[in-house]
């Protein structure tokens, strides 16, 4: 049978050589393990249950999404960022127990407010792959390719726009800003083939 | 005395081919022992049962807990991948495109992965009672939620290989614009060279001419 060199440090599982939490050389991470045990802390000593969601972190989330929105309606585009990547840390560390289902929504919302503040800012490469995040969570959600075709026509790649925008139209033919967007996608094309 | 000669040359050709026989049946038996195992060495198996065996200092009740958990995991993630793998495979071992073996292998990883599910069912109820009924569903979300939480690093991945790309683009342009700058210059250059080459000639000839005449006139 088998067993893994490791020990006990600091209330932390370490490889038994190096005392560290990865460990290139044993080819060991004990990150996975010490994340579970930090969140199984939280739950006093009580087995997870299944479906059992802490209220605490998505009144936290929730409430630092609010803060984004305003700042994004005032315009303030810096701090809505900063809002948002708050609440995406803190929902990435979300227990694993919890439902996934939760998880995507919450992070798919947070995910595609970020990009349309990266957007605002001009920063297409942010906004880009955070788009591509959303998408990925979220795959039939229109506002998710709407966001990667902005960011695409921002960084000077109309025709992946275009494609991305017309992906997002099948998923909801009627959404005018997309329809706007590929409008202005189509006429940055011909314009680029004018020249 | 020839039928003696015939009776051991036909008990020995019998023996030779026995041994050959033989020697290739035992070649095959070591082949199929040799097979690989369904999975790869379980590592969060054989983590937990490591953490039990921790002393000085003992390993918490969480980091068990936790390291059970990442047990479950893996049996939920390889019944899943069983199942999608058993329907294809059998498939298979019917048309003869794969070997027994392999099938022999399958089954025995089968059995084998019962007896973890169930040992992980036993471990689960001495840490609280009827933990056993809910760890495997916990366990199935657990495995659906890190999915999602592989995003996380693939976005990093991401913006710094986009960040890498734009910065090569760049690098590009401003390459380009160099040298266009130098080309544009050296077209300068070489216009330059031919307007004052033009003027010398157009120069040249203004003299010729100018001398001409004279000579003319000294001719007259």
């Amino acid at each position: 049978m088998s067993t893994v060199d490791l020990q006990i440090y600091n209330d932390k599982v370490v490889c038994g050589k190096h005392k560290k939490e990865v460990c290139s050389e044993c080819n060991q991470s004990f990150i996975e393990i010490n994340d579970l045990t930090r969140h199984l802390k939280s739950t006093n000593g009580q087995v997870p249950p299944p479906g059992a969601v802490l209220p605490l972190r998505s009144q936290q989330i929730a409430k630092m999404r609010e803060d984004g929105n305003t700042h994004f309606r005032a315009q303030r585009h810096q701090e809505a960022i900063a809002a948002y990547t708050n609440a995406i840390n803190i929902a990435f560390d979300r227990p694993l127990w919890e439902p996934s289902q939760l998880a995507r929504e919450e992070l798919a919302v947070l995910l595609c407010n970020r990009s349309a503040a990266y957007i605002a800012r001009k920063e297409w490469v942010d906004a880009y792959v955070d788009a591509q995040g959303v998408i990925e969570l979220k795959r039939p959600w229109s506002k998710g390719h709407f966001r990667l075709g902005k960011a695409l026509i921002g960084m000077g790649r109309i025709a992946e726009a275009i494609e991305a925008l017309n992906l997002g139209l099948m998923f909801d033919p009627e959404a005018t800003e997309i329809q706007k967007a590929l409008k202005e996608a189509e006429t940055g094309l011909e314009a680029e083939e004018d020249e | 005395m020839g039928s003696v000669w015939l009776a051991i040359t036909y008990i020995g050709g019998w023996i030779l081919s026995m041994r050959i026989f033989g020697y290739f049946w035992k070649n095959r038996k070591l082949a199929i022992n040799d097979a690989e195992p369904w999975f790869p060495e379980n590592k969060p198996r054989a983590l937990y049962i490591s953490l039990l065996q921790q002393t000085e200092p003992e390993a918490t009740d969480a980091q068990l807990r936790a390291a059970l958990l990442r047990r479950a995991m893996e049996a939920v993630t390889r019944v899943l991948s069983m199942r999608e793998d058993k329907q294809v495979l059998a498939n298979l071992v019917k048309q003869g495109t794969v070997g027994d073996d392999i099938w022999t292998e399958f089954t025995v990883s089968e059995k084998e992965l019962e007896y973890e599910i169930m040992a992980i069912v036993e471990e689960a109820n001495t840490f609280k009672e009827r933990w056993g009924q809910t760890i495997l569903q916990t366990a199935s979300e657990m495995v659906m939620h890190e999915k999602s939480k592989l995003l996380e690093k693939e976005t990093k991945a991401k913006k710094e290989e986009e960040a890498h790309q734009k910065a090569l683009d760049e690098q590009r342009k401003e390459h380009t614009r160099v040298q266009s700058e130098k080309n544009k210059e050296a077209r300068i250059e070489r216009e330059r060279a031919k307007a004052l080459q033009e003027l010398l000639a157009e120069e040249d000839a203004a003299k010729k001419k100018a001398s001409r005449p004279r000579s003319k006139k000294k001719s007259h």
